[in-house]
């Protein structure tokens, strides 16, 4: 994964410490690069027992469940609270060992990282801070179809309980662009640097002609003129999914040669369940009418897997609500992929309309439809948005540039506190 | 304009601001607060009630937040109601940290809310490590940790914040504290000040010291470690063994406001009544007094008494010194920000019982040299902490918020 990328010193041996409920999480190149460079050791606490990366010492934290009559407001905070406590479990175990780690970088918000000033108060604390929660004017009041109640605005109020610690204790943070950095509480804004976690552009560069052959879903698309393509971790309101099926919809019927690969699981990633107990897929299918020759869902899908399905996409859609940017509609970028984006605020910060790609009203299905069939009628005409594109992937959100600006900044930290 | 200030407590850190304006024909004053005892002429209570108690099965760092939040709905429900009749104050002035001001922005989201910022907690270099005798545990690290969600959520929350020291202010995150202005409560200068010749008689608690020269004080609103209260009764022994005539009086429940119980079961005044013997005769335990009883026991006092670890400064040492009272003043950080050792008060060593009594002794035997200190301490007061000074700075700071000419 980190090929290509050369890093051989960081002025001396260091101990690092990486905290993310997931694994590897955003520390998907960092962690891995760290481990290969001599004199780093690097450790990792985890709630997830899968995944190995070469040198990096996986320790996994096993949290507590809350209990269900704590007051709905708090239940975040219980569990979060919870997983810190597990991690500083996990690490008073290395700390008896003798690992003191010279930084600390973890990701907030899930509670692993809570209470690390208080076990290692000398060692700086970076944070990662994707999102901060908002009642208003960010992802959770912008689709007229979710309106919140007086109870939903307090419970987002106190959600933010355990990032506010983390920003309050860390000694600097990162959140991966200026939109999500926005979010935080002014106050803090000085605190937080805008670092990607990075694209890796040599694993996703275009690969013009790919026919899109999956054998282990059965799907073949040799010789389809006209792909378009559709990546989320799953299937919902935030993401755009209700509106890009009626878009598929009206696609269809205006273009019969026309096909539509959506990646992604059957599932809710970040939104409510429908009440029915429906998947969001389900519903979509029920209420329109689709000719499902030319419609594959692949289910998840493994990198390369993944990586050949944007190769070979005429026109990937990204829609999402004002919420935290998926890789995905970077990578896509990154291959060469135009992109019909939608047109708020995490997407404009990367696209602008007819340059490097194009903006539709995210609730607009009719204007999503015209915008990606300009695309596919047009191909001259995108064949420099898709150049663009790749451009802004290699100039603001390549890997290769910002790995070593997070290794510098985990330096400084080391330096400034030592 | 219309102000809404909110406490649980009544009229707490409020009463001289919130009757300042009630004043004022043009402003309409409200104050919401759980405390049913009490009211201020002009100013309109809404008492509201706590949404429900917090269950005992939530996790125990988070039992004091769900009472916060708790609080925050109950207040929220009832001021949703008046808001519902078309009240939408102007500004809203809340004490930060127990839940009142948490969802007031939810439910008016335009309009600009002053938080009082008394403390933010840290585990270490301030208030709760700093008894050696009572070291933290990682357990009580992280609970620290955790009792701070409530203010965070306020601090990011409100226009402007306003803490009575400077001290008091530094324990905030840095990243706060340019949202936060110095501006003290307000010490009532005109009501207290020194009574040259004042005796201490309270007739209805048959306490007659007219005859006594030497008057030991010490004020607390409990009897507890937080403010000294075991040292300086250990300092009581020395200072009625070695001056005969003296006398001490002790104004304050006996109960513990801050920091734990004793494990037995037993208050710290009945443990250090077994372990200190002393002259119960000469030993007055008042109780909390009425405010003219409490200001007649400053006004007699030869020495008073004030110890406290680093944590929230009380009125009665800002009071005693408008009072023109000799302050032995421990010397922690609270403390130094107001008293200068030699110029307007004493400071000595807080875990020394020996010391407390020699500097108390000192004072006693040579009360001429100390004319000047005391002197120094009023004018120190009606300089810096001084109603007539602060109000006027509180009432400006309130206007400039409700305006919205503070950017948050």
């Amino acid at each position: 994964m980190t090929g290509g990328i050369n890093l051989t010193d960081v002025g001396g041996p260091m101990r690092i410490l990486f905290l993310h409920r997931s694994f590897p999480g955003q520390f998907r190149y960092l962690a891995p690069i760290l481990a290969q460079i001599k004199d780093i050791q690097v450790a990792f606490l985890t709630t997830w027992e899968t995944g190995e990366i070469p040198g990096v010492r996986k320790i996994v934290y096993r949290p507590q469940q809350g209990t269900p009559l704590t007051h709905g407001y708090l239940r975040g905070l219980e569990n979060s609270i919870n997983y810190g406590q597990a991690a500083y479990r996990e690490a008073s175990k290395l700390k008896r060992e003798g690992f003191i780690p010279d930084v600390i970088i973890g990701h907030s918000g899930w509670g692993s990282t809570l209470f690390m000033k208080d076990l290692f108060p000398k060692t700086p604390l970076i944070c990662h801070f994707e999102w901060f929660y908002r009642a208003h004017g960010s992802s959770l009041d912008f689709d007229p179809a979710f309106p919140l109640n007086a109870d939903n605005e307090a419970e987002i109020r106190i959600k933010n309980s355990s990032t506010l610690l983390d920003l309050a204790a860390c000694d600097g943070g990162i959140s991966p662009t200026i939109w999500q950095r926005h979010q935080f509480p002014r106050e803090f804004h000085s605190k937080i640097s805008v670092f990607h976690e990075g694209i890796h552009t040599r694993m996703f560069k275009p690969n013009p002609g790919t026919e899109l052959v999956l054998p282990h879903q059965g799907i073949d698309l040799t010789g389809a003129q006209e792909l378009v393509t559709y990546v989320a971790t799953g299937m919902e309101p935030l993401r755009g999914f209700p509106q890009f099926m009626e878009g598929v919809e009206l696609l269809q019927k205006r273009r019969p040669k026309c096909h539509v690969v959506v990646v992604g699981e059957d599932r809710v990633e970040y939104c409510n369940p429908l009440p029915e107990g429906k998947t969001y897929k389900q519903l979509a299918l029920e209420k329109g009418q689709f000719d499902l020759s030319r419609l594959h869902f692949t289910g998840r899908l493994s990198v390369e897997e993944y990586r050949r399905v944007l190769w070979a996409s005429s026109v990937h859609v990204y829609l999402t609500y004002p919420f935290i940017l998926s890789w995905s509609m970077l990578e896509a970028m990154s291959c060469g992929c135009l992109v019909v984006g939608s047109d708020t605020p995490p997407v404009r910060e990367v696209i602008e309309d007819n340059i490097n790609g194009r903006l539709v009203d995210f609730f607009s299905p009719g204007q999503l439809v015209a915008s990606i069939i300009e695309g596919l009628e047009d191909r001259d005409a995108t064949a420099r948005m898709r150049q663009n594109a790749r451009e802004t992937i290699l100039d603001r959100y390549d890997l290769q540039k910002l790995l070593p600006r997070q290794i510098a900044m985990l330096q400084q930290a080391v330096t400034r506190t030592g | 304009m219309k102000v809404l200030f909110l406490h649980t407590n009544f009229p707490a850190q409020f009463p001289h601001l919130s009757m300042a304006l009630a004043r004022d024909p043009r402003n309409q004053v409200i104050f919401a607060t759980t405390r049913e005892e009490g009211n201020l002429p002009g100013v309109h209570k809404l008492l509201f009630k706590k949404h429900r108690e917090p269950r005992p099965e939530t996790h125990n760092y988070l039992h004091s937040l769900e009472n916060v939040v708790l609080q925050g709905q109950g207040l929220y429900r009832s001021l949703a109601k008046l808001k519902a009749k078309g009240f939408v104050p102007d500004i809203i002035y809340g004490h930060a940290g127990w839940g009142l001001p948490t969802f007031m922005k939810d439910l008016y989201p335009n309009t600009p809310l002053m938080c009082l910022f008394e403390w933010f907690y840290h585990a270490h270099g301030t208030d709760a490590d700093f008894d050696p005798a009572t070291p933290l545990t990682p357990d009580d690290e992280c609970r620290i940790r955790i009792k701070n969600v409530p203010i965070l959520i306020d601090l990011y929350s409100c226009d402007c914040g306003i803490s009575p020291t400077y001290f008091q202010q530094s324990q905030f995150p840095p990243e706060f504290r340019r949202k936060i202005s110095v501006i003290h409560d307000g010490i009532d200068t005109d009501t207290i000040h020194p009574l040259p010749g004042a005796k201490l008689v309270i007739p209805e608690m048959n306490l007659d010291l007219s005859g006594v020269e030497e008057v030991v004080t010490y004020v607390a609103r409990g009897m507890e470690p937080y403010r000294g209260f075991p040292q300086f009764m250990e300092s009581v022994g020395h200072i009625l063994t070695a001056r005969p005539a003296c006398h001490v009086v002790i104004v304050g429940a006996d109960r513990v406001a801050y920091g734990r119980q004793l494990p037995d079961g037993k208050t710290y005044k009945q443990a250090m009544l077994e372990t200190v013997p002393l002259d119960m005769s000469r030993v007055h335990f008042t109780g909390l007094l009425p405010r003219n009883r409490y200001i007649q026991v400053l006004q007699a006092s030869t020495v008073h008494v004030y110890l406290t670890r680093p944590f929230v400064l009380s009125w009665s040492m800002l009071e005693a010194m408008a009072a023109g009272c000799l302050v032995v003043g421990s010397d922690t950080a609270p403390v130094r920000e107001v008293i200068e050792d030699g110029f307007n008060g004493r400071l000595v060593d807080f875990f020394s019982a020996q010391k407390i009594a020699d500097c108390v002794i000192d004072v006693l035997e040579n009360p001429r040299a100390t004319t000047a200190m005391r002197v120094r301490a009023r004018e120190a007061i009606q300089e810096r902490y001084a109603l007539r000074k602060m109000l006027p700075l509180q009432i400006a700071l309130l206007e400039k918020v409700a305006s919205g000419r503070v950017k948050p």
